[in-house]
């Protein structure tokens, strides 16, 4: 491994893999403690449409999704209120109706076919400076949202009928929250693909939050443990010469597994 | 204390979907007052509090909190809930559940360490100052309602609205909660919904009693032999051992 990092696309990697853990830290325990992961499952998918979109006008694929799916954001933020009821089946038919809509527009343009596969799986070995700097961009952004918003976060993610009656502006926050954790998935996209980022993101946060104290401790864990799960995958993957993201997400889901079962060993 | 009307229910009527769950309820309580408002499961009183919290809209009529739409005027209440609708894996101190009173309004804040010796003296009015520092999860039921009944409490609401207190409450907490509820009386103004009125009726001054409507509404004075008869307005409570009889009519403001 100590050879390994001499390499400039391992060092790539491994700095990737930091701004990566500190943005899924965060993001993640958003997700986790709101449980609306299947929102960020559905924006991913959608995501993809913004991909093949970007693919089919001939701009920049990654750029067209950022803007597709900050859009998308908004207008979760806006209607979140408004969709009363079967919620999941209408995000469930975004996150199908996005893949469909990539995968036509790829496979529309010529020779780029071959692309789908990177963009679903990713490709963490291969991520190249602008990449490393679109993800510390995020994790900055990130960081500098929770800071402000931290304290209506927690009242909003903990008891959000106490929020309403509170008068907090719900419809704004919601807007911020949909917002960061959109664009968030998106630039992740680049490190683990469309279908595993949802892993790379709650998989870290879910297993230390029955550890955790606090929120702002539940980041700090999460953060830490992604990072630990991106350096040994990595590792991992180079050794057995195998994808990293993948082996990844399945070094997450073990320790997810383990936490969960340790939990209600100790209860 | 000048009697105010602080809360006015007129020809309120609310239903999912097809299933009507309030109709035709008019009620109102007036500054000082501490009310209980009794009937079965089901029976609307949840939804009705919803609707005076500007959470759930009615179908016809007006709750006016202050003189104010709900929406503008809930911000003078303080809230209860059943504890029952947290989540028991979210990780948050008690001193913080309690400071989140103060975000009133706000978009974003930071606390500070006056909304921190706020917040320590009402979990010291609620007996719970020395949770301050554990987790919400590990609380038991009723350290848990003493938490929220501090957060409810800060920054002295005009109306304290509690749904169901003594659930998951045993006797002797049960007591302290009143004990506390009897404390604030002349400041603030109560409105305590359940489907027990064993615990209610000593404390109270108001009595009302929601079955889809409002069947019986009046002072206290007409207790406690009343106090029987409102149960029978076609509310079923069941192991009580009450004799239940009709009211012949129905009294309103």
């Amino acid at each position: 491994m100590i050879d390994y990092l001499s390499m400039p696309f391992v060092q790539m990697a491994v700095v990737a893999s930091l701004f990566a853990s500190i943005l899924c830290g965060i993001v993640g325990t958003l997700i986790v403690v709101r449980r609306v992961a299947l929102i960020a499952g559905s924006i991913s998918h959608a995501a993809f449409g913004g991909i093949g979109l970007g693919f089919w006008l001939g701009l920049p694929p990654f750029t067209v999704a950022l803007f597709f799916s900050g859009l998308l954001g908004i207008a979760m933020g806006v209607f979140k209120d408004k969709l009363l009821n079967r919620e999941d089946t209408a995000l469930s038919a975004l996150w199908a109706a996005g893949m469909a809509l990539g995968i036509l527009l790829i496979f529309q343009t010529e020779g780029y076919a071959a692309d789908l596969i990177g963009y679903l799986f990713g490709s963490l070995l291969l991520v190249e400076f602008n990449d490393v700097a679109l993800l510390a961009g995020m994790a900055g952004v990130a960081t500098i949202t929770i800071c402000v918003f931290y304290r209506t976060f927690q009242a909003l993610t903990f008891d959000d009928p106490f929020s309403r009656i509170s008068n907090i502006p719900i419809t704004a926050l919601n807007i911020v929250f949909y917002t960061l954790v959109s664009l968030s998935v998106v630039v992740l996209i680049k490190v683990v693909g469309v279908i595993l980022v949802l892993a790379l993101i709650t998989l870290p946060a879910a297993s230390v939050e029955r550890y955790s104290r606090t929120l702002r401790g539940m980041m700090v864990g999460a953060s830490a443990l992604a990072f630990l799960e991106c350096l040994a995958g990595l590792a991992l993957a180079i050794g057995i010469n195998r994808p990293a993201g993948p082996v990844i997400i399945l070094l997450s889901f073990s320790l997810y597994v383990i936490s969960q079962m340790a939990m209600s060993l100790k209860r | 204390m000048s009697k105010d009307t602080i809360l006015k229910v007129d020809t309120l009527s609310f239903s999912y979907g097809p299933r009507p769950v309030l109709h035709d309820v008019n009620f109102s309580m007036l500054s000082g007052d501490y009310m209980a408002i009794i009937g079965p499961n089901g029976g609307g009183k949840s939804t009705l509090i919803s609707i005076i919290l500007g959470l759930e809209q009615p179908d016809s009529g007006t709750a006016l909190v202050f003189g104010l739409p709900p929406e503008k005027g809930r911000i003078n209440i303080g809230y209860l809930p059943q504890y029952a609708s947290h989540d028991f894996a979210y990780p948050i101190t008690v001193l913080e559940v309690v400071m989140m009173a103060r975000l009133k309004g706000r978009l974003f804040k930071w606390f500070n360490d006056d909304d921190k010796m706020a917040a320590m003296a009402m979990l010291k009015k609620t007996n719970a100052d020395q949770l301050s520092e554990r987790t919400f999860r590990e609380l038991s039921g009723g350290e848990r309602q003493r938490v929220l009944l501090a957060r409810a409490l800060m920054d002295d609401p005009k109306l304290l609205i509690l749904d169901e207190p003594s659930n998951n409450l045993d006797s002797h907490n049960e007591y302290c909660l009143y004990e506390i509820l009897e404390t604030l009386k002349g400041k603030t103004s109560i409105m305590m919904v359940s489907h027990d009125i064993s615990a209610v009726s000593r404390y109270v001054n108001k009595i009302a009693c929601l079955n889809k409507t409002m069947h019986y509404h009046g002072d206290k004075e007409l207790m406690p032999k009343d106090i029987e008869a409102a149960y029978c307005c076609h509310v079923d409570l069941i192991g009580h051992g009450h004799t239940h009889r009709h009211l012949e009519g129905h009294e309103h403001d």
